[in-house]
């Protein structure tokens, strides 16, 4: 990142998304697509900078559900998106993707396989890959509360326009992310007439070569730009454990709440001889708490959710770490629904604590604010 | 026989004397057992720009203890010692511009600090009341802004004036009452009048990128060109009165640090010139050139030893007193290029290059200078 740089974005005009779902016989074919143009300059008067970039971006996509006569159901879909980007020349890249997924329930077993096709054009020759996944959900005991989980997936995934051609700092040769994911665990799930209460416990393995990390590039001397690289190997394991609960106790009072804690081991593996190597990748935290509850009484709500994030290394041998921090969120709606619409009024304080905290060293969050918000919904008849 | 008057013998007083000196009688007020030690060597840890972790590393060689001393500093350039204060030239403020940060070198406490409207690369004194810092000119030949030297009132810590030079300046050189501005994009010498501040003359000095200047205890300009392409590095020694070149003496491989920082140094004690072949982007050697600024001729070429965690030489400092070299190296990244988001670590040497000792730097090394005492 230049230092004393200035954005002005100017908001994007989407063109709006077009959407449409028909129903022939038992399946469903949804068609969707939109488009965004947008605007942006970027000035930095200390080193005369000013350069405006004007991106397209525009995407068209089909997705058709079909029943399987009982075994479960079948999903494809395709899309197909075209990006281009005033930027270096002008830059452009079209991409497509199709896939397919069923749910097959077998007695207490249900298979979940699926694949995904992706074909990415532009600078150089098309890269076609396939990425495979299979789940399987198990329920081992007559009590249908109790379910085993497991996932095996490719994990592909092309670097973004933004990461390839943002200027400064993007990289047009940054290859993808690829590589393997492995998760397992269990849920029990238990549910009364006015009461759900689901605990899920999930443990993770992922290994990705050529991990995709923003991080500051070396330009010259006291010059550094915030620059998207890839980490040639990356393992990360961790666990995740989550506890939700919902109750109804009179009619038009909902009380929910929930709890997630997540603990990752996100390691560089890319060179033994590099003090990078074993450790933490930059800006992960190790460990993550989320709470939260929510009331709802006819059409008015609030809601209180606290993050805990644990201490996030800025150096990549674990040399230096920012602070742990906690930010907490207080959000108040209420609702007015009419024949042709829903209106909602939404109040939201952010970091109600007055906590100071950085996600990004240096980059202080804002203190408490609020944000007051009029949201007008139409429903299509 | 008449007695003879008793006379003193006329050596008496020279026996008093040495009779007094041997014991350390300070009879004229010096010291004749008064010698200097090395108290403290001071590794500046550029830091990464973004986290503004630069810092300092105060190595004690009585002890070969380190301790890590954050100044939350963006990018230091370079550190200059002078009338028992320790500058610190860093590029810590927004708007492209910089700061040099004045420490207690007993404390390390700021005492003072410099706003610098360019981001600066290093300092000298012409004199006690006065300080020259030449600008960081970004991406050299493509900034539009000129490239200039600052004028630093001492008395007050501030920026009363700026001179323009040649194109990337940096190391600058006092002598004869002049200050001599490497030019490091035009490959020549703005020559300053220290007092008017103001371009006397420009040289050209016919070599690629000269970059550090010193001026050795003859009273000579040494001035260190980084070299590349088909020419070699080379260190020039010029008459700072005539401003002739008397010698080149031709180094070899390109000199530079890996940081962009520090790639030579120079020792008045030994009155010997240091200059690394850093680069850590394929045009680095590794090699360490050791110049007689007594002779102008190269005594040694040394290399580093090798080592497939470190990588480069960022910074290089010889301490006379104890005879140890010291170059500073930065860690491999994932593809076996620097890691500018790690610890570094600095080598200890002996005069033949082999290694004494070593310890951990703060991120990125990228200047070395020495803290002195008298015993």
């Amino acid at each position: 990142m230049e230092p004393g740089g200035l954005v002005e974005p100017c908001s994007p005009r989407p063109a709006g998304p077009g959407k449409r779902a028909q129903r022939r016989g038992a399946g469903t074919l949804s068609l969707s697509a939109q488009g965004q143009r947008s605007r942006l300059r970027y000035r930095n008067p200390p080193t005369r900078t000013d350069r405006t970039t004007r991106t397209t971006a525009t995407d068209a996509k089909a997705r058709l559900r079909h029943p399987l006569s009982g075994l479960g159901t079948l999903t494809a879909g395709t899309t197909l998106r075209y990006d281009h980007a005033s930027l270096r020349g002008g830059v452009d890249r079209l991409s497509g993707a199709a896939f397919a997924d069923a749910t097959l329930s077998l007695a207490s077993l249900q298979l979940q396989p699926a694949v995904r096709i992706d074909a990415l054009g532009g600078g150089g020759a098309p890269t076609v890959v396939a990425s495979p996944r299979l789940g399987v959900r198990l329920r081992p005991l007559a009590w249908n509360g109790l379910t085993l989980r497991g996932l095996v997936a490719r994990a592909f995934r092309a670097p973004t326009f933004n990461e390839r051609y943002y200027d400064p700092g993007g990289t047009p040769g940054l290859a993808p992310e690829d590589g393997w994911t492995l998760e397992g665990g269990l849920s029990a799930r238990l549910a009364r007439p006015t009461t759900l209460l689901r605990a899920d416990a999930t443990a993770f393995v992922t290994r990705l070569t050529n991990k995709i990390v923003w991080q500051p590039r070396y330009v010259t001397s006291g010059v550094q730009v915030w620059s998207p690289s890839n980490v040639s190997r990356v393992r990360s394991r961790g666990l995740e454990l989550s506890l939700r609960a919902r109750t109804r106790p009179r009619s038009g009072l909902t009380l929910a709440g929930g709890t997630v804690f997540t603990h990752t081991r996100a390691e560089n593996r890319a060179n033994p001889a590099s003090p990078a190597h074993g450790a933490q990748l930059p800006y992960v935290p190790t460990q993550k708490w989320k709470l939260w509850a929510d009331l709802q009484w006819q059409n008015f709500s609030v809601s209180a959710t606290g993050r805990l994030v644990g201490p996030r290394y800025y150096s990549a041998d674990e040399s230096k770490s920012l602070p742990p921090y906690r930010a907490v969120r207080l959000r108040t709606a209420y609702e007015w629904s009419f024949d042709a619409a829903q209106v909602a009024l939404e109040a939201q304080v952010e970091n109600a604590l007055n906590h100071r905290y950085e996600i990004v060293r240096l980059y202080p969050m804002p203190p408490r604010h609020a944000t007051l918000r009029l949201r007008v919904s139409f429903s299509t008849p | 026989m008449p007695a003879r008057p008793l006379h003193a013998p006329r050596w008496m007083p020279l026996l008093l004397l040495a009779a007094l000196a041997l014991p350390g009688c300070d009879l004229f007020g010096a010291n004749d057992d008064e010698s200097r030690v090395t108290t403290d060597v001071v590794v500046a840890n550029s830091g990464n720009f973004s986290a503004q972790d630069g810092s300092l590393t105060l190595y004690n060689p009585a002890d070969s203890s380190a301790t890590q001393n954050d100044i939350n500093v963006a990018f230091i350039n370079s550190l200059a010692l002078y009338e028992n204060q320790l500058y610190v030239v860093d590029n810590t403020q927004p708007n492209n511009a910089g700061r040099i940060t004045v420490f207690s070198p007993e404390t390390l406490d700021p005492v003072g600090q410099i706003s610098n409207p360019r981001p600066p690369r290093s300092l000298a004194f012409p004199s006690a009341e006065k300080g020259y810092v030449s600008n960081l000119s970004r991406f050299d030949g493509f900034d539009p802004l000129p490239s200039t030297v600052s004028v630093v009132d001492l008395d007050r810590n501030v920026v009363v004036d700026s001179v323009s030079v040649g194109r990337s300046p940096r190391g600058i050189g006092v002598a004869a009452g002049k200050a001599f501005v490497a030019n490091a994009a035009d490959g020549t010498l703005s020559v300053l009048d220290a007092t008017a501040d103001t371009v006397r003359s420009t040289l050209s000095l016919n070599c690629t990128r000269p970059k550090s200047v010193f001026v050795d205890e003859e009273d000579e300009l040494a001035v260190v060109c980084q070299g590349g392409g088909e020419q070699p590095s080379e260190v020039l020694f010029l008459n700072p009165r005539s401003t002739e070149i008397v010698n080149r003496v031709t180094l070899g491989a390109p000199v530079g640090s890996a940081n962009a920082t520090q790639s030579a140094y120079y020792s008045d004690s030994a009155e010997e010139l240091y200059a690394v072949s850093g680069g850590a982007f394929g045009s680095g050697t590794g090699e360490i050139f050791r110049v007689d600024t007594d002779a102008n001729a190269l005594a040694t070429t040394l290399q580093v030893p090798q080592n497939n965690a470190l990588i480069g030489i960022s910074a290089v400092g010889y301490d006379a007193v104890a005879q140890d070299l010291y170059v500073t190296r930065l860690p491999v990244n994932d593809s076996g290029g620097p890691l500018y988001t790690a610890n570094g670590t600095a080598l200890v040497l002996d005069r033949d290059g082999a290694v004494v000792t070593r310890f951990e730097t703060g991120n990125s090394p990228g200047y070395v200078a020495f803290l002195r005492d008298t015993q």
